[in-house]
């Protein structure tokens, strides 16, 4: 070994110094954050989705909630609504909060019709004395 | 004299016939399951006592049948059992037992899993998973079930039972729509549920869940160390942002997954049964497990 002891003591932490970063990087646990949730999915699956309401009695008045918020509410003279909304609609279906009262009494119903896209229609049929209160799943296979 | 003995006489009788109805007259049910025992409570009202062998809050998976539990039962004209094999003592207590056994979740439709290394009964390699309890449906179903065996076992009471049973089973299917309201606000494509043992897929079939579990079926499996790492692959992929601890399990792992896998903790739930605080009752407990898996995933 030649030149004197100090700069080879210098050289030696110099190059344990540059190693260090490395080495922390390497043996450091590392924690990962969850990306946000299927954020980037739930925008890519927005569509327009017709809605559609057919009663068997009129005047009625009605509310459908998506997601825990008021997604469509009104007040209907004619037995058939119709409305398009944009929402997602991911190949697992949604789920809808619907809300339905008739001051008729007896015994109605309420088709609820919904069109993701250019996909085929989905529907289901609630029945009720004077009001509807149910929460009910769209998807492709189940009617 | 003659008008004293009268007088004790009718005395006598009227104590007797007005006595309210004592322990010994009602008809005795004895439970395996904390969720029974609220079944059977609700159901068989003022008729009749129930002993709830299992408490609130303590794990049926390792519930060890002792001789003093088969005196509670020795007195019972019903016992009630959650079925599905999840009691392995069961052959021990019909043996014990002259009373009417009743399995409940025996007679409810059942999902297979697959058996975990220490389930020697599976043949097929697949067993039933025993928690049918965590759908609201199926323990209106059970109500059901209770009712009419009560109804058999003491049928001069029918009509009460029928009654409590209609009147439970309203309160159920009120439940089960506030349920499906508050899952609702979660989108379907979120609906990724990791808990520390497989306790939840009546849950997940019902509202539409997909699970994915740390332990097997029963609380005694511990995972193995292929099976946490790709369930902290999987928690990565999937972005499922939170797992669930449970109340009666020791959370080590479950936190352990939680902290590599970048998810947070979403909050501890009732998987087997009823316990203390909002799991109390089965309403407090269905909503105290739905808040907490909604909130922490919306």
């Amino acid at each position: 070994m030649r030149g004197s002891p100090l700069l080879q003591l210098l050289g030696l932490v110099i190059a344990l110094v540059l190693l260090a970063f490395p080495l922390r990087y390497l043996t450091s646990a590392q924690r990962t954050e969850a990306p946000p949730v299927n954020s980037q999915a739930a925008i890519s699956n927005v569509k327009p989705v017709e809605l559609k309401l057919v009663s068997s009695a009129v005047p009625f008045t009605f509310e459908i909630r998506f997601l825990g918020k008021p997604l469509w509410t009104g007040a209907a003279q004619r037995a058939t609504e119709t409305k398009t909304v944009q929402i997602p609609f991911p190949p697992e279906g949604v789920d809808l909060t619907i809300e339905a009262h008739w001051t008729s009494p007896g015994m109605d119903a309420l088709q609820v019709t919904v069109t993701p896209g250019d996909q085929p229609p989905l529907s289901q049929t609630l029945w009720g004395d004077g009001k509807v209160s149910d929460t009910i799943t769209l998807r492709e296979g189940i009617q | 004299m003659k008008f004293n003995r009268l007088l004790l006489a009718l005395f006598l009788f009227f104590s007797v016939a007005l006595r309210p109805a004592h322990a010994e007259d009602k008809l005795a049910i004895a439970s395996f399951s904390t969720i029974l025992t609220e079944i059977a409570q609700k159901v068989g009202g003022q008729e009749v006592t129930v002993t709830g062998l299992i408490q609130p809050g303590q794990d049926p998976h390792e519930f060890q049948l002792s001789p003093s539990d088969l005196q509670s039962v020795s007195g019972a004209r019903l016992v009630l059992t959650s079925g599905k094999n999840l009691e392995h003592y069961f052959n021990n207590l019909r043996d014990a037992t002259k009373a009417d056994l009743l399995p409940v979740g025996d007679k409810l439709p059942s999902l297979k899993m697959q058996a975990g290394e220490d389930e020697k009964t599976a043949k097929s390699g697949f067993i039933e998973d025993p928690h049918w309890w965590n759908s609201v449906p199926n323990v209106e179903k059970a109500t059901l079930i209770v009712r009419d065996e009560l109804v058999k076992l003491d049928p001069a009471h029918a009509d009460e039972y029928r009654a409590n049973a209609q009147s439970y089973a309203n309160q159920l299917e009120q439940l089960n729509s506030w349920v499906k309201q508050k899952i609702a606000e979660l989108p379907r494509d979120q609906r990724k549920l990791v808990t520390s043992h497989d306790a939840f897929q009546y849950f997940a079939k019902e509202y539409g869940f997909k699970i994915y579990s740390i332990e097997g079926l029963s609380t005694e499996d511990e995972p193995s160390l292929r099976h946490v790492s790709d369930l902290i692959d999987q928690i990565r992929k999937q972005h499922v942002k939170a797992i669930f601890l449970e109340s009666a399990l020791n959370p080590k792992v479950s936190v352990e997954i939680t902290r590599e896998s970048g998810a947070k903790t979403g909050g501890t739930l009732y998987a087997d049964g009823l316990g203390t605080g909002d799991g109390a009752t089965y309403e407090g407990m269905i909503k105290h497990n739905v808040t907490t898996i909604v909130d922490a995933l919306k």
